[in-house]
């Protein structure tokens, strides 16, 4: 009775947390938007105050704001928020990995203030990754104020990750994905639901602010002309040696800096950002900052070919020269702005000399954005669920599949190791690489199966019958006897367990005899960690066929598992 | 304490939202104006750069995006241009202005399909002001469109199809009535002047029209009859235009004494050809006794053969011809002028009227060298 009571309140306490932690995701989604929110507009803010309405060449505040306010980013980041450098991603990642997903408020008030300033003044990041950071800090602290365990709190990043990269995207589907892709690597049920729910529900409010307009607008996308998909192709290869060659500045870059004395690493951010400040006033101001405005330019065709190259090869430049500095800030603008340049200088290319496809500059620029999305953060999934997004134009699928897919097919076969990894490496930090773990096949039972060789008796027939069949059949070296009992069930007897039925009556069936318990059902196509718990109280487990359960596949032991495994290492 | 931080934090960003979003408001507006200021005062590429700010402080406003587009039309970034009311068109498939602007930048960009694809629609579209004004100038100008590329057929089709909608007037019928002739629909044309000169009976303009259209297809009676009547309507008309009117009312008057049609009476006849002759006659021997730089010989002295062979050009000779004599002589008056004109200097005053009625009776297949209108 007392035993049933204490489940009862368990399995209650249990729902009550469920309960509570999908409640508490809708706070955090909710909470996440409005910082959200208020984060863009500080950019927006901080943009006009340092840089003026409309920034243009040869305007010397392009290069004082970037100078001065890097360098206060700089004396902030390193005396009042160290734990702010870096654009978001890894340190979200890190937190849940390290600290069971603890993010500390002066961590997400640092991040807040220091990448609003730092974009602001005209640094060349975005906005995207430092939400994605303040979402998860939301939700770590909402978990440490409902005290909640370590296993729900480590949950609870990935919620917030979303919520806050789903509101400055206006994007719930990709911003869900991104989580699933690099945060936690997988498809969990239990945190799915939550990650929904915090997404939706800071969607919602940035809409309530922004409106539910899409971040870019292009037009439906006919496409007449299979032919014209040759031309997605090669916006694709570009589109992976782009991303090749901007994560390898990126490489090279940023260790040389951080192995720079203290005195000149402080100097670093305000000096990136007065670099970045001259492509500004000698002629391109539209590398600084987001870049956002740019984009839209790009899509609508505005720019002559020379200049969207220009746009690309400067972007690269001004976020290596950003980002390697140690200013907060991220890569996901940066990365949009560059994809879009190098498809709209595909589109006008196209326009230029087969007039007759019917692809727009705007197109191919959206799906340029897919595109080294795909190639520098190795997130296929994402990209194109992101360019659907962005643009809510299904129209583009097609070429945004197929240009994504081989961008990242040349990125990955040029640079195994993904840039998020390769930052996290130079940080001096290994966390679990999650292309790595999508893409690790696990060893399954088929692999260490072996037929049956075992004696196999009904559980309905008396003991007599067994004692018969073992004198008959069993060797002296058999470890175990399959009992196929009348409920469909399986039991696999020792033989010390043997003995002990054989030494009651004969007349009694075996089933009678045997323990209320049964093995387990497995199949072949399961993992083989999935056999290992139950190899402690069985000596062997009959493997079923899923369509016929009565029938064995063959059966597996501890040792078989251990080979296999010893096996597999080699 | 949750709902209560969340009722605070909405609070505040409510307040920095909405100071950021007037301010911005407030921008896109001074940026708007001055870019509608620029583009009145044609300055295309300023009003591009104020009304990209403009959007870009308030990204959602539909009549600056379609300004900006405005903008970059007139200021030739088509590609963009095209891009924006491509966008816009989404939102508004039917917008008669924005189909118009797009079928003008796929006209500027060659591409004939778009081009008369999107004229169509603005012909059809919704209009804000005077629907029916608007469809039918956007309807006109996919007849010029059309015109402009030689496609003739096509042309008269969408000419006939906004005559239908248009409501008669002299302007109107003298427009519809030019298109025509653009598109080679000399018939149809000649129509639509007539009702033109009917509506508009003291119009210069229409009379001219009318009188000149009828010279050019032969009707010389009506022409000369029709360009007299412009002529004493001509008091608006510039001195070239009356001049022009005047002189070809004046051929007109001399093409009538000129014409040698068998179906005129005996005795004018006789008086043409008396006339013809001696012209045509001349000009054979003057074209020889010149030598014609380059005319071959044997060309000029054929013709005088055939005139010394010819019946003597007296009254008394001509009457007593019997009709296929007459109708030989009529031919050699007929060639001569062609082939003087061809081998000798080229043909004045009567010799050209003459040249002229040749052509025509070649091209009608008559001897008459006077077609029916």
């Amino acid at each position: 009775m007392n035993g049933h009571s204490s489940t009862a309140k368990r399995a209650w306490t249990l729902l009550r947390e469920e309960r509570l932690f999908l409640l508490l995701s809708i706070f955090i989604g909710v909470i996440s938007g409005l910082l959200v929110v208020s984060f863009r507009v500080a950019i927006e803010w901080f943009s006009v105050l340092f840089l003026g309405v409309a920034p243009g060449p040869h305007q010397h505040r392009l290069l004082l704001a970037p100078l001065i306010v890097g360098v206060a980013v700089s004396l902030l980041v390193r005396f009042v928020f160290p734990g702010v450098r870096g654009s978001g991603v890894n340190q979200t990642k890190a937190a849940l990995y390290i600290s069971n997903g603890y993010i500390s408020v002066r961590t997400m008030i640092g991040k807040f203030l220091l990448s609003s300033l730092a974009i602001g003044s005209g640094q060349s990041l975005g906005p995207e990754d430092p939400s994605l950071q303040i979402g998860a800090g939301v939700a770590s602290l909402i978990g440490r104020k409902a005290q909640l365990s370590r296993n729900r709190m480590r949950l609870f990043a990935p919620v917030g990750a979303a919520a806050g990269l789903a509101a400055a995207f206006n994007a719930p589907i990709s911003a869900i994905l991104f989580v699933i892709e690099e945060v936690i690597g997988k498809w969990s049920a239990g945190v799915l639901g939550s990650i929904v729910l915090g997404a939706v529900a800071s969607v919602s409010v940035a809409r309530w602010f922004w409106g539910a307009e899409p971040m870019f607008r292009v037009p439906t996308v006919e496409l007449r002309d299979p032919r014209e998909l040759l031309a997605y192709s090669v916006l694709g290869i570009i589109g992976g040696f782009a991303a090749l060659l901007f994560a390898k500045l990126l490489a090279f870059l940023r260790p040389l800096l951080q192995r720079q004395p203290d005195w000149l690493r402080l100097l670093q951010p305000p000096l990136a950002g007065l670099l970045v400040g001259c492509i500004g006033y000698f002629g391109l101001p539209q590398v600084m900052g987001a870049g956002y405005g740019a984009i839209d330019q790009a899509m609508h065709a505005q720019f002559a070919l020379k200049v969207l190259i220009a746009l690309a090869i400067c972007k690269i430049i001004a976020t290596t020269l950003s980002f390697s500095s140690g200013t907060p800030g991220g890569m996901f603008a940066p990365t949009l702005f560059i994809g879009a340049m190098l498809g709209a200088s595909v589109g006008s290319f196209e326009k230029m000399f087969f007039p007759h496809f019917t692809g727009s500059v705007g197109s191919y620029a959206l799906v340029g954005m897919g595109v080294l999305f795909a190639a520098f953060l190795r997130v296929p999934l994402t990209s194109v669920f992101m360019v659907l997004e962005v643009s809510q134009n299904y129209s583009i699928i097609l070429p945004v599949i197929l240009a994504n897919t081989i961008a990242y097919l040349i990125s990955r076969s040029l640079q195994p190791v993904p840039i998020f990894e390769q930052l996290t490496h130079q940080d001096g930090l290994y966390l679990p690489s999650m292309e790595e773990e999508r893409e690790d096949d696990p060893e399954r039972i088929e692999d260490a199966l072996r037929p049956v060789a075992l004696p196999i008796v009904r559980g309905d027939e008396p003991i007599a019958a067994l004692r018969a069949q073992l004198d008959s059949t069993l060797s002296a070296e058999a470890p175990a006897v399959l009992i196929r009992c009348s409920d469909g069930g399986w039991y696999a007897a020792r033989k010390s367990e043997l003995d002990l039925i054989l030494s009651t009556q004969a007349e009694t069936s075996i089933e009678a005899a045997l323990n209320a318990d049964r093995t387990p059902q497995i199949f072949p196509d399961q993992p083989l960690a999935n056999a290992l718990p139950y190899l402690q109280r069985w000596p062997v487990l009959p493997i079923s066929n899923r369509a016929r359960r009565d029938v064995l596949e063959g059966v597996v032991s501890l040792e078989d598992v251990l080979h296999r495994y010893q096996n597999a290492q080699h | 304490m949750l709902l209560v931080s969340t009722l605070v934090l909405y609070a505040v960003t409510s307040a920095l939202f909405h100071s950021f979003t007037s301010r911005r408001r407030q921008t896109a507006e001074q940026y708007a104006e001055a870019g509608r200021r620029a583009l009145a005062q044609h300055r295309a590429d300023e009003a591009v750069a104020d009304f990209r700010v403009a959007l870009e402080n308030e990204p959602g406003t539909d009549e600056d995006r379609e300004l900006l587009a405005d903008a970059l039309a007139a200021s030739h970034h088509e590609e963009e241009a095209t891009s924006y009311y491509l966008a816009l068109r989404e939102t508004r498939p039917a917008d008669g202005r924005i189909n118009l602007q797009l079928a003008r930048l796929y006209r500027r960009k060659g591409d004939s399909t778009q081009a008369v694809e999107f004229y169509r629609s603005a012909a059809l579209g919704n209009w804000d002001d005077d629907g029916v004004e608007q469809r039918r100038k956007a309807q006109l100008e996919l007849c010029d469109y059309l015109l402009e590329r030689g496609d003739g057929p096509e042309a008269r089709v969408e000419i006939l199809a906004a005559a239908a909608n248009t409501p008669e007037t002299e302007v109107s019928d003298l427009a519809f009535g030019d298109m025509l002739l653009r598109a080679d629909d000399v018939p149809g044309a000649l129509l639509f002047y007539q009702k033109a000169a009917h509506l508009g009976p003291h119009s210069f303009q229409s009379l001219a029209k009318y009188g000149r259209l009828l010279f050019q297809t032969g009707a010389y009676a009506d022409a000369a009859r029709t360009l007299h009547e412009a002529e004493k309507h001509g008091d608006r008309a510039t001195p070239g235009e009356a001049a022009v009117v005047r002189s070809m009312a004046a051929d007109a008057d001399r093409l009538q004494e000129l014409a040698l049609s068998p179906d005129l009476p005996a005795a004018t006849l006789d008086q043409h050809l008396l006339t013809a002759g001696g012209i045509a006659k001349r000009r054979a021997e003057a074209c020889a006794a010149a030598g014609g730089s380059g005319t071959p010989a044997s060309t000029a002295a054929s013709l005088q053969q055939r005139w010394h062979a010819a019946p003597a050009l007296t009254a008394g000779h001509i009457r007593a011809l019997a009709a296929p004599e007459k109708e030989a002589l009529t031919q050699l008056i007929f060639e001569t002028e062609i082939e003087t004109a061809r081998t000798c200097s080229a043909p004045t005053g009567d010799d050209a009227l003459l040249l002229m009625l040749a052509r025509r009776a070649a091209q009608t297949g008559s001897s008459n060298g006077a077609g029916a209108p």
